[in-house]
């Protein structure tokens, strides 16, 4: 390990010297640690011990006039009614929309890396086109489409299919809302399989093929195997995603009809609106720990094979 | 190796530390201490120094307006406003608060006032800025905290009946003057060849609470009493049956629907006077269908129950900030609003009815049919409760009402479960 003879005049200065060296790293490191501190590391801490007092919007004026109340406000929020209908509606949206988002980002990025660089770029920007698009603005054209004679149902009348009323009937709402998370964050994963896909070293699909290998056998044996540390991070940020349900049913249903569309997160943001800011924040916390669990399931199941 | 570890450590303890200390210092030192501001303030013989005002969307110029004109008598004090988004209002009063630093007078919606009280954010009002029985006797409720009076009222807002005139002509119907005429009007507009809907309620997500807590005083209940909510209760079931019947009956949309008011597919609804202006444009810029004209746009005072027909009622409130530094110049301003000739200006300048009730003999309302009948319903109103949960209990009331309005839901086990859910929350203060 070390290199330099152990003298004892040395030895000294080095440690002087790398006492000097890790001053000066804290030094250029200050900015990020110090505002990484005040804007991270406090409003956690607060917002997590928020959770365990009564703060509500009579409060704000001395916060720190308030009692502590333990773990009433998970009970509160795991008792809520509403709470548990979104808890539902969330883990369906996620689990219908995490592997049906990631298996068609996958299915396009294999079709885009087939594809010639210069046509490949223009569906890129083309699948990549609704994660930069503001939300507002798509709701809107999605909101006409799904309209009882919209586009949607008009493309279903042409095959004979009477359509729903997708947004206002509690059965659709959900898939309609996940359909249209789905089209909006296919494009992030896309672009990270594709990086992920033009990774993989040409010669050990050219030596499968001299052995023989079916294009089916070298994607499922080579590609998928090499593939699976980009699957794994598209899973954990997809689902991260996926788990923060708001922007669709805060500007396109608003919870409804029936909270069919309700999330945890609406909820929080509910709370957070009518000043429960404790109980906010304890809903808020629930989702922190539920997102946790589904990361480190990922991580576990993923990580064995690679 | 070790040495990190026993750092890390060292730093976790003590931000542990850090926390628990601020959480120890937590704790209701006390239990008594009102929620709204000090102690009541003095008003000011002239106005000095500088007034900040945050107006509520679309209120800004009529503001400054008035302004100037105070500036004129007060040359001593300088008025700057700013507009912000009514959605906007109860974030911006909150961090306000929260900072210490705000302007000196806030506006804030009718149903938004109690919030802003319950944060401390309004200063009560002192003696001699506001005349409480000139004031319509909804509209001093809808600045009433729980200790006393925190805002002024500015103007006041109403709701009443919109119906297509020209298609109950037809059918040989009259305005409807009951809840049994509004009923039999609805099913002939919905079962009229052509028709689609009657009477376009408003659906869960537009906050039902706005014609469920009028039809509960229309039956003759009200939503709440001194000590509590009060929805377990005979009227309010009624009132949501009432409800319940347009939607059971297929006579009103329960999602979005095409059928609009001008294309007669939901010839009847409940809104307020800005209504007519948006027709009148419509018909002026030709985007209005065929055969739709102004006389086809009927507006009418509420329909009665078997008590009242009581409308909603809303408004813009202005109160002086608790942390404002000059407080007493502001009240000056806020009173001399109050005055008659200001009120009149106001209606000159944006339309809004005045809350002072003598301003509303004024000749440019007379002379308007839409104000006229505004004024008529005005004394008829309800107010909406003035608490600071009441939008968390809206919100259920809007779950709820939609269960029952599906079907799902008798319109009793709804009283029951608003009720449960509404003695768990409370009224915020």
């Amino acid at each position: 390990m070390r290199t330099t003879p152990p003298r004892s005049g040395r030895l000294v200065s080095l440690t002087a010297r790398r006492r000097r060296t890790a001053a000066v790293a804290w030094l250029f490191a200050a900015p990020f640690v110090v505002s990484f501190g005040v804007f991270g590391v406090v409003p956690l801490v607060s917002s997590l011990g928020m959770a365990f007092t009564d703060l509500r919007v009579t409060d704000i004026r001395n916060p720190f006039n308030v009692d502590f109340v333990g773990f009433e406000n998970f009970v509160t929020v795991l008792g809520d009614s509403t709470f548990q209908r979104a808890l539902r509606n969330t883990l369906g949206f996620v689990v219908f929309g995490v592997p049906l988002s990631l298996f068609s980002a996958l299915v396009l990025a294999v079709m885009l890396n087939a594809l010639g660089r210069r046509l490949a770029t223009v569906f890129r920007v083309g699948y990549y086109t609704p994660v930069v698009t503001t939300i507002v603005a798509v709701a809107v054209v999605w909101r006409i489409m799904y309209q009882p004679n919209g586009l949607i149902n008009s493309l279903l009348a042409t095959v004979g299919i009477d359509g729903p009323n997708w947004l206002g009937n509690p059965l659709t709402a959900l898939p309609a809302l996940t359909l249209m998370a789905v089209w909006r964050s296919i494009g992030s994963s896309m672009v990270i399989f594709l990086a992920g896909l033009q990774a993989i070293p040409t010669e050990v699909k050219e030596a499968a093929a001299v052995d023989g290998a079916t294009t089916l056998q070298s994607f499922f044996r080579i590609t998928i195997p090499m593939m699976t540390p980009t699957i794994l991070l598209n899973a954990i940020l997809t689902t991260t995603g996926f788990m923060q349900f708001f922007d669709e049913p805060f500007v396109m249903t608003n919870g409804g009809p029936l909270q069919s569309t309700t999330s945890i997160a609406l909820y929080v943001f509910n709370q957070f609106q009518w000043g429960n800011y404790s109980v906010g924040a304890a809903g808020a916390y629930v989702l922190f720990a539920i997102i946790s669990i589904f990361a480190i399931v990922q991580f576990r199941f993923l990580r064995q094979r690679t | 190796m070790s040495g990190t570890t026993a750092r890390r450590a060292a730093i976790a303890a003590s931000v542990a530390a850090v926390a628990l200390t601020s959480i120890a210092a937590c704790g209701r030192s006390d239990a008594g201490e009102s929620p709204g501001g000090d102690a009541t303030g003095t008003v000011a013989d002239t106005a000095t120094g500088e007034i900040e005002i945050w107006a509520a969307a679309g209120n800004g110029d009529a503001l400054r307006t008035l302004g100037e004109e105070f500036t004129t008598e007060n040359p001593d004090v300088s008025i700057t406003v700013t507009e912000i988004p009514w959605g906007e209002i109860i974030t911006m009063n909150q961090t306000a608060v929260a900072s210490g630093t705000g302007p000196d007078i806030v506006m804030t919606g009718a149903d938004q006032t109690a919030s802003v009280i319950a944060m401390g954010g309004l200063a009560p009002v002192p003696d001699g800025v506001m005349d409480v029985d000139a004031l319509y006797p909804a509209a001093i409720a809808s600045v009433t905290g729980e200790t006393g009076l925190y805002s002024v009222p500015w103007y006041v807002e109403t709701r009443f009946l919109f119906y297509r005139a020209d298609i109950a002509a037809e059918l040989g119907l009259d305005a409807p003057t009951t809840w049994a005429e509004l009923e039999e009007l609805s099913t002939a507009y919905a079962t009229r060849p052509g028709g689609e809907f009657g009477f376009g309620l408003p659906r869960p997500i537009e906050n039902p609470a706005q014609v469920i807590v009028p039809f509960t005083s229309q039956a003759g209940g009200a939503v709440a009493d001194e000590d509590g909510w009060t929805f377990d209760t005979p009227e309010f079931v009624e009132a949501l049956e009432f409800y319940q019947g347009f939607f059971e009956r297929g006579e009103s949309p329960l999602s979005e629907t095409e059928a609009t008011f001008e294309n007669g597919g939901s010839p009847m609804f409940i809104s307020g006077p800005w209504m007519v202006g948006i027709y009148e444009e419509m018909i002026a810029s030709g985007a209005a269908p065929e055969g739709f004209t102004q006389e086809s746009v009927g507006f009418v005072p509420m329909p009665a129950g078997s008590a009242n027909n009581n409308s909603y009622i809303g408004g813009g409130n202005l109160g002086v900030f608790a942390s404002s530094d000059n407080q007493e110049s502001s009240w000056l301003f806020l009173s001399w609003l109050q005055e008659d000739a200001q009120q009149k200006k106001l209606f000159d300048l944006t339309g809004s009815f005045p809350a002072r009730q003598e301003s509303a003999d004024y000749q440019p309302i007379l002379d308007s049919p839409v104000m006229t009948v505004l004024k008529e319903q005005m004394p008829d109103t309800v107010e909406t409760p003035s608490y600071p949960s009441w939008s968390q209990i809206a919100e259920q009331i809007g779950i709820y009402a939609e269960r029952v309005a599906h079907g799902e839901l008798s319109s009793q086990d709804a009283a029951k479960a608003i009720q449960a859910e509404a003695d768990s929350v409370g009224f915020g203060w």
